[in-house]
């Protein structure tokens, strides 16, 4: 297979009084085997959206439209049991806050081993032996005695570990990971992306996340998303020391650096559209220092990696 | 040492909370100072006790041992009735404006509440204090008669900073005040909080875990782990020559947009311990990668060394992070 998942045309929709309403609009994306690819956006930029449609478990209120190429399946018309057979095993996914997402009153080894009896017919002792072996990859301390705790008994570092393991459980090709250390402290935050940048195995990685330090210090790839459109795409230097579109340079020039001379910050004015805004044009253009009329008139389209009339160049000031 | 007035301090501070097992030292002898116009930063993990150290700064808590003063005068056991003009004089920000703003206030009654607590005023003068405070915050006193849940996140920040700017406060305590924001806000509420500092020379309090917000910032930062200070100084000098190896791995673990940084990064294992069950000794000891045998027999105290910085570590400066500074300039 040439490709680990293959994005076309991906629309997804929420109904409002106003009728439907998309939280993404029409995105288009491939991720290789080994690919570590993060997906950079706001609240309310759809990234969080298009991760769970990815695996097919959006809310059943949303409406997908468009294709998700798992080989020749299409997650987004395929029956449940097909759906169901990748899930967990050629595409997998690690939630922000761990707590919520295992279960409390199941030990780490029954919830782990679940998954692997799920999708390979084996014995329970061989379903185990795998759970130590993963748990020992994720650098999991003394992880014959973890199998045996209770999520609660696990501090959040660890649990987030757990949580990356139950994902590479069956050597997936592709792990969605939405925010894995948001909720965590700076140190276990480190050791976390440590995890994601090199402890993935032969995982492709998507990484959801607000942070574009983040993304750069765990992905070679990063696209940045707004109000539901992937803007910009291309290698982590090149957006971060030659950004095109200018909400990508905007983020850039917002964020306090280690910079002596504390210069004030670039602040992007304004607030991005609400789902049920109707927007016409570029969905940047009232931010954006650059619009002119071309930009409220048609909404540009995403030619060479960014969505821009006005593509920006050189490094910024 | 500074030769500023300390405008707002604690000395020796202790807050101990009971719990099932015994007692939770959230805040172990600390002391501490804000001078007027100055912004002092708190940082630390989760459990460092940074929250609980700035809420007993107001008075939130009452604090189980230790002093406070503010302007000259000690607050440590004053009634409620003699702290009311304290209470007007200090004043919060909280993290998350979803959650500290009343959906269903009118933005004049939010900002009107303290007013009320506070002054004599008739509805006329108090809606007039509201919308300057609004203005203040670069919003319209068109808004006043909207509710709170009709903004997005930076406009609530901005309406609850206008809130605790109505009463004129000479120090803001902010907690976080960024993070529940989104990136292209959290700039705009940045450059606000500086500039009403400019205008009123207010001291700042910040607390937070982000160290390049904390180093914009701040002029001075204290670094906490399990409610001790470990180190304290003035924000350029701690940021570019931290001495304490914790403040090194915080430093190390910012995630960077260089390479280098990354590289070199000093990752340290495991995670805080409960401050219910202290380790022996140093309480870092556990995850410190300089630690040697007496760490874990003998506490460091924190020790002012001659540039004033403090430091509570037998091997000071031993560890260095590696940062790339970038110069706009």
């Amino acid at each position: 297979m040439s490709n680990a998942i293959e994005i076309k045309n991906l629309v997804v929709s929420f109904p409002t009084p106003a009728g439907y309403s998309a939280v993404v609009r029409g995105i288009n994306l491939t991720i290789s085997p080994g690919d570590r690819i993060a997906i950079v956006g706001e609240s309310g930029s759809g990234k969080t959206m298009m991760g769970l449609s990815m695996l097919g478990i959006q809310p059943t209120s949303a409406q997908v439209e468009g294709e998700i190429l798992i080989g020749d399946v299409n997650m987004v018309s395929a029956p449940d049991a097909v759906a169901r057979r990748l899930r967990g095993n050629y595409i997998s996914m690690v939630f922000q806050e761990p707590l919520t997402s295992l279960n409390p009153v199941r030990t780490i080894s029954s919830q782990l081993s679940e998954s692997v009896r799920r999708h390979n017919s084996i014995s329970k002792k061989e379903a185990e032996e795998r759970v130590l072996e993963v748990l020992t990859a994720v650098g999991i301390p003394a992880p014959k005695e973890r199998m045996k705790s209770y999520p609660h008994q696990l501090s959040g570092g660890l649990r987030q570990r757990v949580m990356i393991a139950l994902a590479l459980i069956n050597n997936p090709q592709l792990v969605v990971a939405d925010e894995p250390t948001t909720a965590l402290d700076a140190t276990i935050q480190a050791q976390i992306l440590d995890l994601l940048r090199s402890g993935m195995g032969d995982a492709a990685l998507m990484l959801i996340t607000h942070d574009l330090a983040v993304a750069a210090d765990v992905c070679n790839r990063i696209a940045v998303m707004y109000a539901g459109n992937i803007v910009e795409q291309g290698p982590v230097a090149e957006i971060l020391s030659n950004p095109k579109h200018p909400y990508t340079r905007g983020l850039l020039s917002a964020i306090p650096k280690f910079d002596q001379a504390r210069p004030a910050l670039n602040p992007i004015p304004g607030s991005p559209p609400t789902i049920t805004e109707v927007v016409s044009g570029c969905r940047f253009a009232s931010r954006c220092a650059y619009a002119d009329a071309q930009c409220t008139a048609s909404e540009p389209e995403f030619i060479n990696n960014v969505a821009c009339f006005h593509p920006v160049t050189g490094a910024i000031k | 040492m500074s030769s500023a007035k300390k405008l707002l301090s604690a000395v020796d501070l202790s807050v101990t909370f009971k719990v099932p097992s015994g007692s939770l030292r959230a805040v172990d002898t600390v002391s501490f100072y804000v001078s007027a116009g100055e912004t002092v930063a708190i940082v630390g993990e989760s459990g460092s006790g940074k929250t609980t150290l700035a809420l007993s700064l107001m008075r939130a808590y009452a604090p189980t041992s230790g002093n406070l003063f503010f302007e000259d005068q000690e607050i440590t056991n004053l009634s409620e009735k003699a702290l009311k003009d304290f209470r007007k004089k200090v004043q919060m920000v909280f993290q998350d404006p979803y959650s500290s703003l009343d959906p269903r206030m009118t933005v004049s009654q939010v900002i009107a509440e303290p007013l009320r607590a506070h002054f004599k005023l008739s509805a006329k003068e108090r809606d007039e204090k509201a919308g300057e405070s609004l203005k203040a915050v670069g919003l319209s006193p068109d808004f006043l008669n909207r509710r709170a849940s009709q903004f997005s996140g930076g406009q609530r920040q901005r309406i609850a900073i206008a809130r605790a700017l109505a009463l004129d406060p000479k120090v803001l305590v902010a907690d976080e005040p960024v993070s529940a924001l989104d990136v292209s806000t959290q700039a705009q509420i940045v450059n606000l909080l500086q500039s009403i500092q400019e205008e009123r020379n207010i001291s700042y309090i910040l607390v937070s875990h982000d160290l390049r917000l904390v180093y914009h910032l701040a002029t001075r930062v204290v670094v906490m782990y399990l409610g001790k200070v470990v180190e304290e100084g003035a924000c350029d000098d701690v940021v570019a020559n931290p001495q304490h190896p914790y403040t090194a791995a915080l430093l190390s673990a910012v995630p960077a947009l260089d390479e280098a940084s990354r590289r070199e990064r000093i990752v340290l294992n495991g995670a805080p311990p409960s401050p219910i069950a202290r380790p022996t000794g140093c309480s870092f000891h556990p995850r410190c990668p300089i630690a040697r045998p007496e760490c874990s027999t003998q506490t460091p105290e924190l020790q002012t060394m001659p540039n004033g910085r403090k430091v509570a570590c037998f091997y000071p400066g031993e560890l260095q992070p590696h940062i790339s500074f970038t110069s706009s300039k």
